[in-house]
């Protein structure tokens, strides 16, 4: 009893009182800093920043103030389709089921959103298709590549 | 150095905002009777910041080109700005002087997130579907006035009827590069976080540790959310400083405090929809403490406007009204779809077992009952060391967990697969809360490091800052 009413005695002094306050915000943020968990999050985002104060600077992409620079996040072969698109000057279009199915990659929005300004359409004339698939009647391959083929349908 | 420049167009540009939303500081500066401390200073600037991307947005809803509104705003800017230097002798420096150490300290934070964020392309799904992909809309079609791609099925996935600040941000950047690519637009992600950082130091009056919970918390907590393209971080700190202005206010009754925690309120409405579930919470929050508190029912804004908190409401709602009506007019589908099928779609996934699977999600797997954890855990350490709470300090807590209850009853109805969309998206939709709660917590921290109140703070702030 004579012990622990000492110790609520010490807590009680003006001067320990700032101390346990303190502590007791310094608990708060340790523990925070362990659950955002700042700890990590702030190194990385210092050394993401120190790599661009290198000398080569080469964590800046070069593409990084060209048109259409950074495209090559895109899946390849989006990235083959979009050529074939913009390669024949093609405004509107439209796709197979085929040639977008792809287990692994989104490659259905990547190219809708990719593509653009070159219009998804439903009653567009060209058409992306795999190299298996049969082409309409009337329909002409302008362009293949990769296993992919751009056709003209009328 | 040599990296100066790739930065340099950046930092141009904020000056072009702050001088848009000038006629806010301007009003409350006018009514403000004491000399402005160098928080309240910092406050004034985020207040600038966070008003002008509210004028930008209603000038971009209003008019269709986007040069007209980037050469209008420029005028308007240039001229506000030319006008408050030429009107007395540091003027400029009487309004936004908040000392060498904030403007450092800010300048040095947004220089460390300018890395990834302008130089890490745009990758993540939302990002590049949702609010560039709009922004590429509105950059190549010269506007949001043409209706044809917004209505097209085939875009269905870019989501056309969520609110357009951003994607309008991001194509007027575009347009003054003369081109689109995946980097240049996200530096509108740097301009959405100016007004962040600068709040921030309008909220800490001294670097304390309550300081570095509160900057390490709403910086950090959000992870590669604030560079990787996704709107939900900044969603979540517009709301949460909001909150902090707000509670302030309750607490305190200052007229700057009011008026900049509606306009934060106003970016986090025009930012996503649940800008509109935020602000539905928050203005529960503010009947219910208005109610409580003395001093705020005396000032609640119902009761008595000024003209500052007038146009302060006035401001986001003008651009929002206008998205609202344009949206209609355009028949865009919402894909969450609240109806009356909605509550048929709650009471069948209640007997599923829907409440416990979406309860997890949003405490565990999203972190909201982590933060609300160590806000409690804070609240009890004050009560243990008798430290005075003012009510205030519950504000944010309290418009968090509605804002979760909200958040619970949209998931229930969602017309997907439920798994899929808590898995897509809960960990994103929870940040809201979680800085609130971050927000309740730093209120209490701050009480418990200084629990007589921040006289001494006050008194050291205000010295050789005459107005």
């Amino acid at each position: 009893m004579v012990f622990s009413k000492r110790i609520f005695a010490v807590c009680k002094a003006p001067g320990m009182l700032h101390w346990l306050r303190n502590g007791a915000v310094l608990v708060i943020v340790a523990l925070t800093a362990v659950v955002v968990p700042a700890v990590t999050i702030a190194p990385d985002l210092l050394f993401k920043f120190y790599r661009i104060l290198l000398p080569n600077r080469a964590v800046i992409p070069s593409d990084w103030r060209k048109a259409r620079g950074g495209e090559a996040v895109l899946p390849k072969k989006v990235l083959v389709m979009i050529a074939l698109l913009r390669e024949n000057d093609v405004r509107e279009f439209r796709y197979s089921a085929a040639v977008v199915h792809d287990p692994d990659s989104s490659v259905e929005q990547r190219l809708a959103e990719g593509a653009y300004p070159i219009r998804l359409s439903n009653v567009a004339r060209h058409w992306l298709l795999s190299v298996n698939e049969p082409l309409g009647a009337g329909c002409v391959a302008l362009d293949s590549r990769e296993g992919i083929v751009l056709a003209r349908c009328p | 150095l040599p990296v100066a420049p790739s930065f340099a167009w950046v930092y141009l540009t904020l000056p072009y905002f702050a001088g848009l939303g000038l006629v806010l500081p301007l009003c409350v500066a006018a009514q403000h009777g004491t000399p402005l401390a160098r928080h309240e200073k910092a406050q004034m600037a985020a207040l600038a910041g966070a008003a002008g991307l509210l004028v930008n947005h209603t000038f971009g809803m209003l008019f269709s080109d986007p040069g007209f509104v980037i050469v209008a705003g420029a005028v308007i800017a240039i001229a506000g700005l030319v006008w408050l230097a030429t009107r007395g002798q540091w003027s400029l420096w009487k309004m936004f002087g908040m000392g060498w150490v904030r403007w450092v300290l800010a300048g040095c934070l947004l220089l460390i997130f300018s890395g990834p964020i302008l130089f890490e392309p745009l990758q993540v799904w939302d990002a590049r579907s949702i609010w560039f992909f709009q922004a590429k809309e509105i950059y190549y079609t010269g506007g949001l006035n043409i209706a044809k791609d917004w209505t097209n099925p085939g875009y269905a996935f870019a989501h056309a009827y969520y609110p357009k600040l951003l994607p309008l941000l991001a194509a007027q950047l575009a347009h003054v590069w003369g081109l689109w690519n995946e980097y240049i637009p996200k530096a509108s992600l740097l301009i959405l976080l100016a007004p962040i950082v600068l709040g921030l130091f309008g909220i800490v009056r001294n670097i304390t540790l309550s300081a570095v919970f509160l900057l390490g918390a709403f910086l950090l907590g959000s992870r590669e959310e604030l560079w990787n393209g996704h709107a939900d971080a900044y969603l979540a700190l517009y709301s949460g400083l909001s909150l902090l202005f707000l509670a302030r206010w309750l607490d305190k009754d200052s007229q700057l405090d009011l008026v900049t925690g509606v306009i934060f309120l106003g970016v986090a409405l025009n930012l996503k929809n649940e800008g509109t579930l935020v602000t539905a919470c928050a203005l529960t929050g503010l009947l219910v403490f208005g109610f409580l508190a003395d001093r705020a029912l005396r000032s609640f804004p119902l009761l008595k406007l000024s003209p500052c908190t007038l146009l302060g409401l006035l401001l986001p709602l003008v651009g929002y009204g206008a998205w609202s009506l344009t949206r209609l007019y355009w028949e865009l589908p919402n894909d969450v779809s609240l109806g009356a099928d909605s509550l048929h779609r709650v009471l069948e996934r209640i007997g599923n077992g829907g409440p416990g699977i979406v309860g997890q999600a949003l405490l565990v797997q999203g972190g909201a009952g982590v933060a609300a954890g160590l806000f409690l855990l804070a609240a009890m350490l004050a009560g243990v060391l008798k430290t005075p709470l003012p009510k205030a300090t519950w504000f944010p807590a309290v418009v968090a967990t509605l804002y979760l209850l909200g958040l619970f009853l949209v998931y229930m109805a969602t017309p997907q697969d439920l798994r899929w969309h808590l898995l897509t998206s809960v960990s994103r939709t929870v940040l809201v809360a979680i800085a609130g709660f971050f927000a309740s917590c730093f209120l209490v921290l701050e009480a418990i490091e200084s629990p007589t109140g921040s006289a001494g703070a006050q008194k050291f702030e205000t010295s050789g800052t005459p107005k």
